[in-house]
């Protein structure tokens, strides 16, 4: 078995001979911080049982269980990845991730394919990450699990996805008819993209950039299923997330990563980051930073 | 969610080669590109977008593609890049340094200043750059011109993640939703400023207080001295010449020197490193008073776009240097043709290609 330590999470590799797993008991007593556990098989067979209901999984199947939650694995001889991670690390909204617990989300395609050859890899990398590489590592990491269970989510919901917002810089734009909607669409966030750190990037002065009313605006990014300020505002936390989990900028006070994404108000900033990822960003910064980031073998 | 942006396949043979030159000089990112065998000439361009990262996976006939001065003038989206081969080899040139990339090692490429990539290799040679504003990476990593033009790691280690994300992502079929795209939005860019992070890191030059220690490249090779050093200095002296805050003092604390080692280092050019930045500022503010794309702008406001706050001091600066006032030359130059048409890029020639 293989442990690489990113931060405060734990990304493991590991074939076994026909056994039980079970969450660690650490991970299970009241005190301790809540934990999920994704694991992916990789070959062989398992099943997940959880009181009455048991789950089969297969190889290509990842399963997100609650440390937490009494559970255990049930396995025929398999090689397995998985990552252990807090909860207050998941950059997703706090209850997103409770409607896809006890899953199985697929790895054939799509994020889930990406995230298995990035754990794959993760736990073949014979040299250990520097620490303050792991720790950054980490924010990656957590990204991709929500995007897996993001996606599982969406699946449930059908949302439809404003796809095009926010993929926008660097679209070769000579390739859209001139004036479209769309190319004006794309400026526009290419726009929004440069200046980030802007406190006064409104919505106004946005659409007085481009010649356009602010309700004409509006109706732009409508179509798209989002607002101008909840583009800006993903935009911005996104940032501001990856700052906070980068050791370099340890002494960068949270007040101050928030001036430099330009939220003007540190407390409108703490609340849009725990809407968005269930924790205020003290602790999100807190539970980063545990000093760890070594593979043991 | 992938698109193919361009397809010479679609085209008959004679126009490829001049379509793909429309192609990239079209683009928000206007490139050049030469190719020893015209005719036979091929390319296929298919771009993902993930949230602010966009990447490019570019299929093409053994060619140099190419940015000047002159273009980066015409359109700049101050793009920070990462390149590598899919399959061939390439060698990148920026910043007076040459990588020469085999596998997944990998450059890093700023739009904001010339470089030449050069596409060999047997059959069809492929490459793949993801493409950021460099206004969304985080602070500490912005200023990337120690990197410019040499090879990083990219088969192992923190490299390896990075290379085989962009390969994945690009490989076709991709069977990716909108959704899915939407959702790894920041996680290609996170990935990006992690690898430049850690660069950044282990790359920084040492201060000169802390003796001759100089960077090393990711195969621990050392690197730098004042060869190395120069070279950098002047990339990042180029790269900011419209900031009015450019000064000897800037320049030596962002290559952690002192300013007094920066006066020595510059004596090797037998200049000054006040001479080198005003001199370069003229030079710069020159070709737009000649430009008559810009013929409205008033010469104030071109002295002020190349770091020039006082307009007096850009009056008797530009007399001293040309011999005559800003305005004449703008007078003068309107009479005249400017420089030629598509002048040759100004970094050391590829070879090859």
């Amino acid at each position: 078995m293989r442990v690489v330590e990113l931060g405060a999470m734990e990304v493991w590799s590991a074939s076994f001979r026909p056994m039980v797993l079970w969450p660690d008991p650490r991970l299970t007593r009241q005190d301790a911080a809540p934990h999920y556990h994704l694991t992916l098989v990789l070959d062989g067979r398992a099943a997940v049982s959880h009181g009455l209901r048991e789950l089969p999984l297969r190889a290509g199947d990842f399963f997100l269980g609650d440390c937490a939650q009494p559970h255990e694995i049930r396995t025929g001889p398999i090689r397995a990845v998985g990552v252990v991670l807090p909860k207050a690390l998941l950059p997703l909204p706090c209850d997103q991730a409770d409607k896809v617990l006890g899953r199985r989300m697929p790895s054939r395609d799509g994020v889930g394919a990406l995230l298995a050859r990035f754990l794959t890899r993760l736990t073949e990398e014979t040299s250990a990450y520097r620490p303050p590489d792991a720790q950054r590592l980490g924010s990656v990491l957590s990204g991709m699990v929500a995007a897996l269970l993001g996606c599982a989510v969406d699946r449930e919901r059908a949302l439809p996805i404003a796809a095009l917002l926010g993929f926008a810089a660097g679209r070769e734009r000579a390739l859209l008819p001139a004036g479209s909607r769309t190319a004006l669409l794309l400026r526009i966030a290419q726009y929004i993209q440069q200046r980030l750190a802007d406190p006064r990037l409104t919505p106004r002065a946005i659409a007085a950039a481009h010649g356009v009313s602010p309700s004409y605006l509006h109706r732009l990014f409508q179509d798209e299923s989002t607002t101008v300020a909840a583009f800006i505002r993903r935009l911005r936390l996104e940032r501001a997330r990856f700052d906070l989990a980068d050791p370099a900028q340890g002494s960068t006070s949270i007040r101050a990563i928030a001036a430099r994404w330009g939220f003007a108000r540190a407390t409108d900033f703490t609340r849009a980051f725990r809407a968005a990822y269930g924790v205020p960003p003290a602790d999100y910064r807190r539970h980063c930073h545990a000093p760890r980031g070594r593979i043991a073998t | 969610m992938i698109r193919t942006v361009f397809r010479s396949d679609d085209l008959p043979p004679g126009e490829r080669l001049a379509r793909f030159e429309d192609f990239l000089g079209g683009t928000s990112h206007p490139m050049r590109v030469t190719t020893a065998d015209p005719a036979r000439f091929r390319a296929t361009v298919r771009v993902l977008d993930l949230g602010p990262v966009s990447v490019v996976h570019l299929t093409c006939s053994p060619a140099v593609v190419w940015r000047t001065e002159r273009l980066i003038r015409r359109a700049d989206p101050e793009l920070c890049s990462v390149l590598f081969p899919h399959r061939g080899a390439l060698r990148v040139a920026q910043a007076r340094r040459e990588a020469d990339l085999r596998g997944r090692d990998f450059a890093l490429c700023d739009s904001s200043l010339p470089f030449r990539v050069l596409l060999s290799g047997h059959g069809t040679p492929a490459l793949v750059q993801a493409r950021v504003p460099r206004a969304l990476l985080p602070a500490p990593v912005r200023r990337t011109g120690h990197l410019l033009g040499r090879r990083l790691p990219g088969r192992e280690g923190l490299g390896a993640l990075l290379t085989q994300f962009l390969t994945d992502v690009t490989a076709a079929p991709a069977p990716y939703t909108g959704s899915d795209v939407s959702r790894l939005s920041s996680v290609a860019l996170d990935l990006l400023a992690t690898v430049l992070a850690h660069h950044a890191d282990e790359g920084a030059p040492e201060r000169e207080e802390d003796g001759p220690a100089w960077p090393r490249d990711g195969l621990g090779r050392a690197q730098g001295g004042p060869h190395e050093l120069l070279p950098l200095i002047e990339a990042f002296i180029e790269e900011h010449l419209a900031d009015p805050d450019l000064s000897p003092a800037t320049v030596a604390a962002a290559h952690h020197i002192s300013v007094r080692y920066l006066h020595r280092l510059f004596q090797l050019r037998d200049t000054t490193v006040t001479e080198l930045i005003r001199g370069r500022r003229l030079e710069r503010a020159r070709h737009d008073l000649a430009d008559p794309r810009l013929g409205d702008l008033p010469v104030h406001r071109v002295a002020a776009r190349w770091g020039f706050v006082e307009h007096s001091a850009f009056t008797r600066a530009f007399r001293t240097a040309y011999g005559m006032p800003p305005r004449d030359y703008r007078q003068r130059a309107r009479r005249v043709p400017a420089d030629p048409p598509g002048g040759p890029p100004r970094l050391p020639a590829a070879r090859g290609g």
